[in-house]
C-alpha cells in the first residue's frame, strides 16, 4: 500500500477516534468522559471528510461537537450538582458488556473480512466536491421532501415531550 | 437550477393529512383553560373517525399506488393497517375521557401525543422506504415515553417513561444501524428493491449471503423484537404496561404493536424465502420462546396489569407464527390477528379501569372476587375479553388463532402449530382464573366501585360487539386482509 500524507493523515484521525472511545468507557470520571466523547466526535467529522461527506462533516462538529456535548455537560452539571461524579462499574456489568462488545466487535470483523467489495476499493482519485448544493435539492425536492417533513412533525413531538416533562407541577 | 414543485396527489393521503390537521386543531385549542380535556378528547374521537371513514374509501376504492417517489404506499395492506390504528386510537380516546381526572392529569398534551403516535404508526405502515418505516418508528416512540410518564406524581409512571426510553433508544439505535448495513449490502433502502435484489430469476442472488446483509437483517429484528416485545427482548414491557397510566398501557399493547408488525411483515414476509434457511429458523425459534416464555410468566402474576402485559407478548408469539409461515395465507391472517388483539386488549385494559374505587385501581386479580354477581356489566365484559384472548369460539380470538394456525400448516411449520395449540392451553388457565375469581370466590372485603363512565361503557360495548361480530363473521375482515396480501402479489 502507498503510504502517502493523506493515508498517514486518516491513520491518524483513526487512532484518534478509537483511542478516545476507549477513554469513554474506561475513565471514572464522567466529566473527562463527556470531553473524550468530544474528540471521538471530532475524530468521526474526519471520516466523515475521508468519505467526501463535507456537508456531514461540518454537520457533525456543528451539532454533535458544538451542541450535544455542551448539553451532555449541562446534564452532568445540574443532575449531580458537582463535576467530579464518579462512575462505578461492578464486575459483573463489566463481563457482560465486555463480552457482548466483543461478540460484536467480532461479526463486524467477519462482516467486513467477507464482504467482497471492501477488498477491493481503491483511491480513484476524484477530488472532494461540494455536497451541501445536491444534499438540499434532494431533500426539497420529490426524492427526500416526505422524510424532510416527518422529521419536522418528529422535533414537535420533542419540543412537546421535553415541556411535558420538565415542567412544573401544575395544581389547582 | 430551478427548485420543481413536486407532484403530489393530495387525496391519497387524506387519512394521514386528517390526524396532522386534527393534532394542530388539538394543539391550539389546548392552550386555552377554557377548553376541557373532555372537548379535546371529542376532537380527537372526531378527526380519528375522519381519516377512518377516509381509509376505508380509499381501500373499496381499490387504491394501489405510491408517493413521493415510491417512498409512501397507499395500498390496500397499508389501508387495512391504517384501520387497526384508528379504531385502537377511538377507543383509547373513548376509554381516556372519563379517566383523566382532576388535579395534574387534566394538563398537558395527552391527546395530541396520541394523534402523533397514531401518525407515526400509519407512516410505518405505508412505508415503502426503510428512511420512513424508521421515522415513523421514532415518531410513534418518542410519543409513547412522554405519555408512558404522564402521571409524574407517581413514581411507578415516572419510571416506567424513563424504562421505556432507555430501552427504546438502544432498539432504534440497533434498528437504525440494521438499516445502515442493509443499505451498505443492497446500495437502496426502497424495501421491494431490496427484495428484488434478493433474487436473480429464479436463483438466490450473491446479496441474499452476504454476511453484510445478513448482519443488517439480524439487528434489523433485534429492532423490531424490541418495539413489538418478542422474548428475549420483552423484559420493558410488564414495567411500563404496569407503571404507565392504564389507558396508555392499553395503548402501547395495541396500535404500536400492530405497527411493528406491519413494517415487519412488510419486509420479511417477502424476504424470508430468499434469504438463508437459519433466518427462517431464527423468526420460529422467537415465536416458540416469545409464546411460552409469555404465557408460562403470566400464570404466576397476581396483578392484572402484568397478567395482560405477559398475555400481550404470547400473543405478539402468535402473530410471529403468521410472519414464519412466510406466505400470503400468513400475512393476511397475521393482519386479522393484530385487528383482532387490538380490539381484545383495549377491551381488557378498559375492564381494568372500570374496576376503579374512590382509592384508585383495583389491580390485584384478588379484587374481581366476587364481581360476578355484584357488578354484572364488568364482569360480563371482562369474561368475554378474556374468553377472546384465550382463544374460545365464538369470540374473534377463536378466528384470528385458527387462520394463524392454518397459515402454518400449509407452510409445514407443524411444530409451531403444536407449540401454538399447547400455549393456547397454558393461557386459558389463567385467563379462566380471573373468570373464575370474579364468578366463585367470596370477596375478602367490600369494596365499593365509582359509578361507570358512559364513555368507557360505550367503548367496551364496541369492541364486545366488534369481538362477537368478527368471531361469528370473519369474513368480513379476512376478505379484505386476503385482497390486501393478492393485490399486492399482483
Amino acid at each position: 500500500m502507498e503510504f502517502t500524507l493523506k493515508t498517514f493523515i486518516f491513520y491518524g484521525f483513526a487512532l484518534m477516534t478509537i483511542a478516545s472511545a476507549l477513554a469513554v468507557v474506561t475513565v471514572r470520571n464522567i466529566v473527562h468522559a463527556a470531553f473524550a466523547l468530544m474528540v471521538t466526535l471530532f475524530g468521526v467529522a474526519g471520516l466523515y471528510v475521508f468519505l467526501q461527506a463535507d456537508f456531514l462533516a461540518a454537520t457533525q462538529v456543528i451539532v454533535y461537537v458544538g451542541g450535544i456535548l455542551v448539553l451532555i455537560l449541562f446534564g452532568v452539571m445540574m443532575t449531580s450538582g458537582r463535576l467530579e461524579m464518579r462512575i462505578h462499574i461492578e464486575r459483573g456489568q463489566l463481563l457482560l458488556g465486555g463480552g457482548i462488545s466483543l461478540a460484536l466487535l467480532m461479526l463486524l470483523l467477519t462482516v467486513i473480512a467477507n464482504t467482497p467489495i471492501w477488498k477491493n476499493l481503491t483511491d480513484d482519485g476524484t477530488q472532494l466536491a461540494p455536497t451541501t448544493e445536491r444534499i438540499g435539492q434532494l431533500i426539497l425536492n420529490e426524492k427526500f421532501l416526505l422524510p424532510f417533513e416527518v422529521v419536522s412533525v418528529l422535533l414537535l413531538v420533542a419540543l412537546i415531550g421535553a415541556a411535558l416533562i420538565s415542567r412544573k407541577e401544575v395544581r389547582d | 437550477m430551478p427548485l420543481e414543485i413536486p407532484d403530489i396527489n393530495w387525496s391519497l393521503l387524506m387519512p394521514q393529512l386528517v390526524i396532522v390537521s386534527t393534532l394542530l386543531i388539538v394543539l391550539v385549542f389546548d392552550m386555552f383553560d377554557a377548553i376541557s380535556k373532555k372537548t379535546l378528547g371529542w376532537m380527537t374521537i372526531v378527526g380519528a373517525g375522519i381519516a377512518l371513514w377516509s381509509s376505508i374509501d380509499l381501500l373499496q376504492a381499490g387504491t394501489d399506488q405510491t408517493q413521493f417517489n415510491e417512498m409512501f404506499r397507499i395500498d390496500s395492506y397499508s389501508l387495512f393497517f391504517n384501520i387497526i390504528f384508528l379504531v385502537s386510537t377511538i377507543l383509547v380516546a373513548l376509554v381516556s375521557i372519563s379517566y383523566l381526572g382532576s388535579g395534574d392529569k387534566k394538563q398537558g398534551p395527552y391527546y395530541l401525543l396520541i394523534l402523533l403516535a397514531t401518525l407515526g404508526m400509519m407512516l410505518m405502515a405505508a412505508g415503502n422506504e426503510l428512511i420512513i418505516v424508521f421515522l415513523g418508528l421514532e415518531l410513534m416512540s418518542l410519543s409513547l415515553y412522554v405519555l408512558a410518564s404522564y402521571f409524574r406524581e407517581s413514581p411507578a409512571s415516572s419510571e416506567a417513561g424513563m424504562k421505556y426510553l432507555l430501552l427504546g433508544a438502544f432498539a432504534s439505535a440497533f434498528f437504525l444501524y440494521g438499516i445502515a448495513l442493509v443499505y451498505g449490502a443492497a446500495g437502496t433502502t426502497n424495501i421491494p428493491e431490496i427484495i428484488s435484489k434478493l433474487s436473480v430469476g429464479d436463483q438466490l442472488s450473491l446479496l441474499s449471503e452476504s454476511p453484510l446483509f445478513l448482519a443488517g437483517i439480524f439487528l434489523l429484528i433485534v429492532g423490531f423484537g424490541f418495539k413489538v416485545a418478542i422474548v428475549p427482548f420483552h423484559q420493558w414491557a410488564p414495567d411500563v404496561y404496569e407503571g404507565a397510566p392504564t389507558t396508555i398501557a392499553a395503548f402501547i399493547s395495541a396500535g404500536p404493536k400492530a405497527a411493528g408488525f406491519a413494517a415487519f411483515l412488510t419486509i420479511f414476509v417477502d424476504a424470508l424465502p430468499k434469504l438463508p434457511t437459519q433466518a427462517t429458523g431464527v423468526i420460529v425459534l422467537l415465536a416458540m420462546l416469545t409464546m411460552t416464555v409469555g404465557n408460562v410468566i403470566a400464570i404466576a402474576q397476581t396483578n392484572i396489569k402484568r397478567m395482560l402485559a405477559y398475555s400481550s407478548i404470547a400473543h405478539a408469539g402468535y402473530v410471529m407464527i403468521g410472519l414464519a409461515a412466510a406466505n400470503p395465507d400468513g400475512k393476511s391472517s397475521a393482519m386479522l390477528y393484530l385487528f383482532i388483539y387490538c380490539v381484545m386488549n383495549i377491551g381488557a385494559f378498559g375492564v381494568v379501569i372500570m374496576a376503579r374505587t374512590a382509592d384508585g385501581e383495583n389491580l390485584m386479580i384478588s379484587d374481581y372476587a366476587g364481581l360476578g354477581f355484584r357488578k354484572p356489566l364488568l364482569a360480563m365484559f371482562m369474561t368475554l375479553m378474556l374468553l377472546s384472548l384465550a382463544g374460545f369460539p365464538p369470540t374473534a380470538g377463536f378466528v384470528g388463532k385458527l387462520y394463524v394456525f392454518k397459515s402454518a400448516v400449509e407452510a409445514r411449520h407443524y411444530w409451531l402449530v403444536i407449540f401454538g395449540a399447547i400455549n393456547t392451553a397454558i393461557s386459558a388457565f389463567y385467563y379462566l382464573r380471573v373468570v373464575v375469581t370474579m364468578y366463585m370466590r367470596e370477596p375478602e372485603e367490600e369494596l365499593e366501585f365509582k359509578p361507570y363512565p358512559p364513555t368507557l361503557v360505550i367503548g367496551l360495548v364496541l369492541a364486545a360487539i366488534g369481538i362477537l361480530l368478527i368471531g361469528i363473521l370473519p369474513s368480513l375482515l379476512l376478505d379484505q386482509a386476503q385482497s390486501a396480501v393478492q393485490s399486492a402479489l399482483l
